[in-house]
């Protein structure tokens, strides 16, 4: 880690507003690469961005690249990727084998300890 | 002139097919900019946040951050030093670095460890060898 202060990209909306889906994944890639340690937390909604086929299927416009790309690229940046476990399993009927590879279940604990930190920026899409 | 796909790798350069920099020797300094495989990649590039003047980098640490429409990334350091100027043109009209990325320098560097590091170079020949794989992977074409 290069820089001591984390950013926390929150998601908490999903497949439903599809033109909101890009920008946390982009962000979290720029703050990735500018050398901060990146997360991003996804729930409620959050994590129907991740599985089934909403990733190629999921464009801003028409003609747009699909989320795929976005989310590969926050990826290879670095952003570490967590999923509210109980709005996977509750809401969206997600098992952790459903989650792209990378992406790891977590709870309300780890979320709250992770925003409690002075040091980490929380920013909330 | 070594080119495949469009892909231009001049001789006198040495190049970082790690990080996708290319590197000039220029007296006790080195300039460092994209190679142009990494800015066919990104497409036009409309953003770059360079480290300051006096930074001291390790080799593969952030030197700058790259934005396009398409791609977000980060540009890493060939070598271990301290930066000692940012072109201001590319930093200003960063997509100058699409239009020429060998003319485009974007920071320069007063190395510390530069016979070590340089072995982790590659030249023109070699690099263009090693690229047409990545750029076959990339599925770029540079011009």
């Amino acid at each position: 880690m290069e820089n001591k202060k984390r950013f926390l990209f929150v998601v908490s909306t999903g497949v439903n507003e599809p033109k909101k889906a890009f920008t946390p994944f982009y962000y979290a890639a720029a703050s990735a690469a500018m050398g901060y340690e990146t997360y991003m937390f996804f729930l409620a909604e959050g994590p129907s961005l991740l599985v089934n086929d909403a990733p190629e299927r999921i464009k801003t416009t028409e003609n747009g690249e699909p989320l795929k790309k976005v989310i590969e690229l926050a990826m290879k940046n670095g952003a570490k990727m967590l999923c509210c476990s109980t709005s996977a399993k509750v809401i969206w009927n997600i098992k952790e084998q459903d989650l792209p590879k990378g992406v790891e279940f977590a709870g309300a604990v780890t979320l709250i300890e992770m925003a409690a930190d002075p040091n980490t920026v929380v920013l909330y899409f | 002139m070594s080119e495949y796909k469009g892909c231009r790798f001049p001789e006198g350069l040495f190049y970082d097919t790690e990080y996708h920099v290319w590197v000039k020797l220029e007296g006790e300094e080195a300039s460092v900019g994209a190679t142009d495989p990494a800015q066919a990649y990104a497409g036009e590039i409309i953003y770059i946040k360079v480290k300051d003047v006096g930074t001291r980098l390790e080799r593969g640490s952030i030197a700058a951050t790259v934005e396009s429409a398409k791609y977000m990334g980060p540009m890493r350091s060939p070598l271990t030093g301290t930066i000692t100027n940012v072109n201001e043109d590319v930093r200003s009209s960063p997509s100058l670095i699409n239009q020429d990325p060998y003319a485009s320098w974007v920071f320069k560097i007063k190395p510390e460890k530069l016979n070590e590091e340089l072995s982790r170079l590659q030249d023109a020949k070699s690099a263009s060898q090693k690229y047409k794989a990545i750029i076959d992977e990339w599925g770029v074409q540079c011009r």
